[in-house]
């Protein structure tokens, strides 16, 4: 949260912002944040990093998280193996979310060589706002 | 799309003083021990000291401090957790004894994304264990953090002296800053001269470090740790 605020407090003063109405983020699926936990978070800090947050919302877009193995070439879902992951691997994938690659293999070769194609961190996708 | 952790960067990194970076580009040369008990030693000397360890797929420092029953703290980030009085981060509490595997973009990733997490507080020194190569953790130093000081860890040997020499040159390239070096395994009473750098401390081959590995306290007390002593007097 603190570095969306960053990201948007930086991206308001460089388009000349005296107001923003709203920001829109993008929360990757693989970090699995807590939407209301976040938004609360938001509506508490708004107003520390700038007057021009005072009134802003916040929507959330969900991206999901979707990997591709490059040893055969199969894109698949993080949710597919999610569930099987115990409790401080998720804690880690929540924290580092490239560290998947160490809990999961791809489900067709069982490789645990893939990339993260989307979902996976938190993205600033516009600040609305007036000059 | 604008990536939120670039903007929070300096905020982390700003209460730290100095930021080193303990390289030498070459594998096996020590950079990891050099790194810990420099962290340790200038601790011992009252500093604020910050260690992150860098080097994702060869992580040994929270190995040689033993860091084995600790955990960041989770305040709005991470608070690395005191070990032998160092604020000690790694990606190792995450994974244990498994490999990290990452890929170039997944290692800039990753990079980000514990500067981005981890909440150091005030440092005097900040120091950075860095992987071998010239690769991203390189790269990305430079493009990320680039009041980064370099203290390159070296031996006497043609094959270091001349990793040496390339790096420190495309370092000079990334206008990247160097504060010293040391020299590492020296046989020879005086150190080898590298050009246009000074070597802040040479430490010979101490058979009884091995021992002390996983223990702060007896780490200190290391041949080691006393050759060592030049370096942090100088970074002090």
């Amino acid at each position: 949260m603190d570095a969306v605020l960053c990201a948007a407090s930086k991206a308001a003063k460089e388009n000349g912002l005296t107001r923003v109405d709203e920001v829109v983020a993008v929360l990757g699926e693989m970090q699995a944040i807590d939407e209301k936990a976040f938004s609360s978070i938001f509506s508490d800090l708004r107003e520390n990093y700038a007057p021009v947050f005072s009134r802003a919302g916040l929507v959330l877009e969900t991206a999901p998280a979707i990997l591709s193995c490059k040893a055969c070439g199969k894109d698949f879902t993080f949710a597919e193996g999610r569930d099987a992951l115990k409790h401080e691997e998720k804690e880690a994938v929540h924290f580092v979310p490239d560290l998947a690659r160490v809990f999961v293999q791809c489900p067709a070769c069982k490789s645990p060589d893939f990339t993260i194609k989307q979902g996976r961190g938190v993205y600033l996708k516009e600040i609305r706002g007036a000059k | 799309m604008i990536d939120p952790r670039l903007s929070v960067l300096e905020k982390r990194l700003g209460g730290a003083r100095r930021i080193i970076a303990v390289t030498g580009w070459k594998g096996g040369i020590g950079k990891s021990s050099v790194a810990s008990v420099l962290a340790l030693k200038l601790a011992a000397r009252g500093r604020r000291v910050g260690l992150l360890d860098l080097d994702f797929s060869g992580a040994s420092d929270h190995i040689i401090l033993g860091a084995s029953d600790v955990f960041p703290e989770e305040i709005e980030g991470l608070e690395p957790p005191l070990v032998g009085g160092v604020r000690f981060m790694s990606a190792a509490y995450f994974v244990g004894a498994r490999a990290i595997h990452l890929r170039g973009e997944e290692t800039t990733d990753a990079i980000l994304e514990l500067l981005a997490v981890t909440r150091w507080g005030e440092l005097d020194i900040l120091i950075l264990d860095m992987p071998p190569g010239l690769g991203e953790a390189s790269l990305d130093l430079a493009r990320f953090i680039k009041r980064a000081e370099l203290l390159p860890v070296y031996a006497n040997s043609v094959l270091s002296l001349e990793t040496l020499r390339r790096s420190l040159d495309l370092s000079a390239r990334l206008n990247m800053q160097v504060c010293g070096a040391v020299e590492n395994m020296a046989r020879a009473p005086r150190p080898a001269s590298v050009p246009g750098v000074k070597t802040l401390a040479s430490i010979r081959f101490d058979p009884d470090f091995e021992a002390a590995t996983g223990s702060p306290e007896k780490l200190i007390a290391t041949a080691f740790a006393r050759d060592l002593r030049p370096a942090a007097e100088a970074l002090c």
